[in-house]
């Protein structure tokens, strides 16, 4: 089993990088909130969580991104988050439509990559 | 005067007879001498009345207040005493046959006494003069009050570590197994023999979130409450290891160098096991191997590297074995206690448990005493044992009930549990994810209610009629539809993910109704 939140700042980057593993849901969020709030540096122009590797979102997961969107919107940072078609969570996201709240990327390459 | 001599005969007989008195007279001397010296109390008591006719100074040693009791009752002499002896006297008078017996106490003043009684042992012998009739009685008596003492004390200490020992190694035990519909578990644990004492033997069972359960059964070496204290700290790091989410690998190579400084040693097995997809992962460090039994009734050990011991740091990786499990099977971990009966080789025992376990049985709890009454061993010498028993069931396939503990895992749980049970009611992948999904989200509003309402568990029934699900979903409280745009979107999945859904609510409390029909209807 991987940690629930994995960390990164590549040298080049504006961005920040959080891998998410395992299930996302009303146990684990406040966990999650918890660690994202404090990851990202003031000079950062955003974050990219990855979803990828993630087994299972629900509504209190949704609650998540929102809450971290609204918060890098306070210091005028982007979330950006990272959704392969094949995700096993894609099902819950076209139900949501997160894709009309938050950026979606297919890869990690493409979500650092995007203007 | 001639007339007036004694006949030489007569002279020849005196003299004779002064010989045989002198004689008699030393030996009597020697025997008195003897009867002095001899390393104990000795009387002679004498006729009916078991008049006291000689004794020696051990005798008054033992008994001071004896001093003027010469030809005296010893009934008079020595009441306390002789209210206990004259019975055993009376006997040997009788019978004429001799009597020993030990701890033979009574009340009487002593340096030594055990709640103001003396211990004796004490032997009796019948002393003819005449034939056929038992004149006097020898009574010779050793005092033991002094090693009675020091082996009660003994007796109490022992029960005392013993009893802490047992006390500490039960409380350490898992007093309950968690509750997983479709999982029957069933332990003992029986402490070794008075002689050998309790050993540090455990068996735990570790719910992991995401629908996995870790079974261990593990044994410190050694015996007492160190041991056991030492295994309650194996249980907790081991259970601090695996909650963190460590791989059964993981979770012993940490253990291992916990214990190794210690210089603990213990053996373990440990598992982990999927409950929807049936996959065991486990790994044993120095541990005998855990027994399968399939439904048909036959039984057999799973095999993977024994590994050493944990605390021994002679391994440097550990390496997991991994199998996909029948439905229904029966799963057995043990300690060595079982299987292991000093004069027969553990090959022998392990077979023996193979046997037993083949036999099957429809209740765990009596498959666990029969397993207990068939292979414990008797000995004096028998090791402490522990036994766990974990059963796969078949969940009820036309309606599920579940109750949701107000505890951080319960989601993860419930979520395990619906999909193994929708799997088993032929809800292809998709529709098992849509509709676990729309049930956890009626379950985290119903959990919201119970939080502010303090009220009872969440209760979840599923019922499968015709290929066509129906969950209720309900608690204790006020039915809230929209609170914040958040609950918006857990109503919002439901009705996507089903084909109705309906919120009920009354005075009792709320229920969530979820109706979704199966694609293909299951045979």
């Amino acid at each position: 089993m991987n940690p629930l939140v994995e960390i990164s700042c590549p040298p080049s980057g504006n961005f920040v990088i959080a891998r998410l593993n395992g299930e996302i849901d009303m146990t684990s969020a406040p966990r999650i909130h918890a660690m994202l709030a404090g990851a990202v540096p003031n000079a950062a122009v955003g974050l990219v969580v990855d979803l990828s590797a993630v087994s299972y979102l629900d509504s209190a997961g949704m609650r998540l991104l929102f809450d971290v969107k609204r918060d890098l919107q306070y210091h005028r940072q982007c979330l950006r988050l990272v959704v392969p078609e094949d995700a096993p969570i894609q099902r819950m996201v076209e139900i949501v439509n997160l894709g009309g709240h938050v950026a979606l990327h297919s890869t990690l390459t493409a979500a650092l990559a995007a203007p | 005067m001639d007339g007036q001599r004694l006949p030489e005969r007569v002279l020849d007989e005196l003299a004779r007879a002064g010989q045989l008195e002198a004689t008699l007279a030393q030996e009597r001397a020697i025997l008195n001498e003897v009867v002095a010296r001899m390393p104990a109390a000795v009387a002679l008591l004498w006729g009916p009345e078991h008049r006291i006719r000689l004794f020696n100074d051990q005798w008054l040693e033992s008994f001071p207040e004896a001093r003027e009791s010469l030809g005296r009752r010893i009934e008079e002499a020595l009441p306390d005493p002789a209210s206990v002896l004259i019975p055993l006297v009376q006997r040997v008078r009788e019978t004429g046959e001799p009597f020993a017996g030990t701890d033979i106490s009574f009340r009487s003043q002593g340096a030594v006494t055990l709640a103001g009684r003396r211990y004796f042992t004490f032997t009796m012998n019948p002393v003819p003069v005449h034939a056929n009739s038992v004149d006097g009685v020898l009574v010779v008596g050793m005092e033991t009050t002094e090693e009675v003492r020091r082996r009660r004390q003994l007796e109490r200490e022992l029960a005392s570590e013993r009893g802490i020992a047992d006390v500490l190694q039960r409380s350490l035990l898992p007093g309950k197994f968690p509750d997983i519909p479709g999982m029957v578990f069933g332990a003992r644990y029986v402490p070794g023999s008075t002689e050998v004492g309790v050993g540090g033997d455990w068996y735990d069972v570790i719910p992991l979130g995401g629908g996995w359960i870790a079974l261990a059964v593990g044994d410190v070496v050694g015996r007492g409450v160190d041991s056991v204290s030492t295994m309650g700290q194996v249980r907790h790091a081991l259970r601090a290891y695996a909650v963190e989410g460590h791989g059964p690998a993981g979770v012993l190579e940490r253990l291992d160098r916990l214990l190794e400084p210690q210089g603990q040693v213990a053996t373990l097995l440990y598992a982990v096991f999927e409950l929807s997809s049936r996959k065991l992962v486990f790994v044993s460090a120095g541990h005998p191997p855990p027994l399968l039994v399939t439904p048909d009734g036959s039984a057999q050990y799973l095999s993977g590297p024994p590994h050493t011991p944990l605390g021994t740091a002679f391994t440097t990786r550990y390496e997991e074995t991994a199998t996909t499990l029948d439905p229904n099977f029966t799963l057995v971990f043990y300690t060595d206690g079982l299987v292991e009966d000093r004069g027969t080789p553990m090959r022998e025992g392990l077979e023996r448990l193979r046997r037993a376990a083949a036999t099957g049985a429809a209740d765990v709890e009596v498959f666990c005493d029969r397993i207990l009454n068939l292979l414990r061993p008797q000995g004096s010498d028998r090791d402490d044992v522990a036994l766990l028993v974990l059963r796969d069931t078949p969940l009820p396939p036309d309606r599920l009930r579940l109750q949701l503990p107000p505890r951080a895992a319960a989601l993860a749980e419930m979520r395990s549990t619906l999909g193994i049970w929708l799997r088993d009611a032929g809800a292809s992948p998709e529709e098992l994810y849509e509709i676990v999904t729309a049930c956890n989200e009626a379950c985290m509003n119903a959990i919201e209610h119970g939080y502010a309402l303090d009220a009872g568990p969440v209760e979840i029934e599923a019922e499968c009629r015709q290929g066509e699900i129906e969950i209720g979903v309900r608690d204790h409280g006020r039915w809230r539809p929209h609170r914040g745009r958040q609950r918006g979107y857990g109503l919002a999945i439901m009705r996507a993910l089903t084909d109705e859904t309906r919120a009920r609510s009354s005075t009792l409390g709320t229920e969530l109704r979820l109706r979704r029909r199966l694609q293909k209807v299951n045979p």
